[in-house]
């Protein structure tokens, strides 16, 4: 928590640096041209946007911990997933393949939350891609620990990442895009729901050579009604 | 005709600081040129062919390379940059834990900041 507030803290100070200094400006120096007032108020309305979008972030974040689970089939939230990206991946030449096991079992879980999570990963996976790259979306049996459960990958051969960068891919408002294009809450947020769903989620990535995000579920059970 | 490199990874923020900076220099009836970049490494680019800036605008946290490794790596290169550089920070209390104990010897300025404080901060770092 103490991260969140940290992290959250550091970029809406950054997100708020141009509203209030344009906004500071307008009122020190009334007498600007209009042009330049309507530049400087668009500035501080993209700042602003830039600090909604922290905030729409951490309502998600919110949310996250609020989402009814139910039985249902992993393959189906990977085939919607897939489907969402397909076009956008073919029209950038980046091939999204998929290796779906028909014998998984089906898992209690939020299916809006898997389907959050899967899309986080194929849209990481995207923006680390080049063209000829390939993203693969796979689905198994596992069992871990002595409990059945399904292994959910999501591998590219795109970037890859350092030591360094995995270390702290999970932590709250770490992110390696410029700011504006991602709110480092992604993945922290997909770890917490898998962690919520008493799963574990794990990254190997070598530079230049790709990454694989494994996520494993536990079939679960249904929850007994109060 | 001065030059300040203003180094943050926030696009908006960016274009802030320059129209910050544009007006400012016109006060100070001195011509500068404001080179913009976008994280430690574009402006270490930047540095190693064009030498050091008379100022620099520096973001503290930036993705590919941040603020402390561009003043270390321009140090490498010979060039102590500290003294006319301008840190800036959206941290709440530990920039000395991102930059070390030099940090709180340097020039900086919180974000968010009114542009009186910036231009404030631009006089103290010329005047030095």
């Amino acid at each position: 928590l103490g991260e969140l507030a940290a992290g959250t803290a550091h970029e809406l100070n950054n997100a708020l640096a141009a509203p209030m200094s344009m906004l500071s400006l307008l009122q020190m120096k009334p007498d600007m041209a209009v042009e330049k007032r309507q530049n400087m108020v668009e500035k501080a309305i993209q700042g602003m946007e830039q600090a909604r979008t922290i905030v729409e972030g951490l309502l998600r974040f919110s949310r996250s911990e609020r989402n009814e689970k139910t039985k249902g089939s992993i393959n189906d939230d990977a085939r919607f997933v897939i489907n969402l990206f397909h076009k956008e991946c073919a029209h950038v030449d980046i091939g999204l393949h998929h290796n779906l096991r028909e014998d998984i079992p089906d898992v209690f879980a939020s299916h809006q939350q898997i389907q959050q999570i899967l899309l986080n990963l194929v849209a990481n996976a995207k923006y680390v891609s080049h063209k000829g790259d390939s993203i693969t979306v796979s689905t198994q049996k596992h069992c871990h620990k002595g409990v059945d459960g399904v292994m959910i990958k999501v591998a590219d051969t795109g970037a890859g990442m350092d030591k360094e960068t995995q270390q702290r891919i999970f932590e709250p408002f770490f992110s390696t895009k410029p700011v504006g294009e991602g709110t480092g809450l992604g993945l922290s947020i997909c770890y917490g729901i898998v962690h919520d769903h008493g799963g574990t989620m794990m990254v190997q990535s070598h530079v230049g050579e790709g990454t694989t995000f494994s996520i494993w579920l536990p079939i679960g059970q249904q929850e007994a009604k109060q | 005709m001065k030059t300040i490199l203003s180094v943050d990874d926030n696009v908006v923020l960016r274009a802030v600081l320059t129209d910050l900076l544009e007006l400012w220099a016109e006060d100070q009836e001195m011509a500068f040129e404001i080179i913009e970049k976008e994280n430690g490494r574009e402006a270490l680019d930047w540095v190693a062919a064009c030498g050091a800036p008379d100022f620099v605008l520096l973001d503290v946290r930036m993705p590919v390379m941040d603020g402390a490794e561009f003043l270390r790596q321009t140090a490498q290169l010979g060039m102590d940059l500290r003294s006319r550089t301008l840190l800036l920070t959206g941290y709440a209390d530990d920039l000395e834990e991102h930059l070390g104990s030099d940090a709180l010897l340097m020039k900086h300025l919180r974000k968010p900041f009114v542009a009186e404080e910036l231009f404030a901060a631009m006089n103290g770092l010329i005047a030095d």
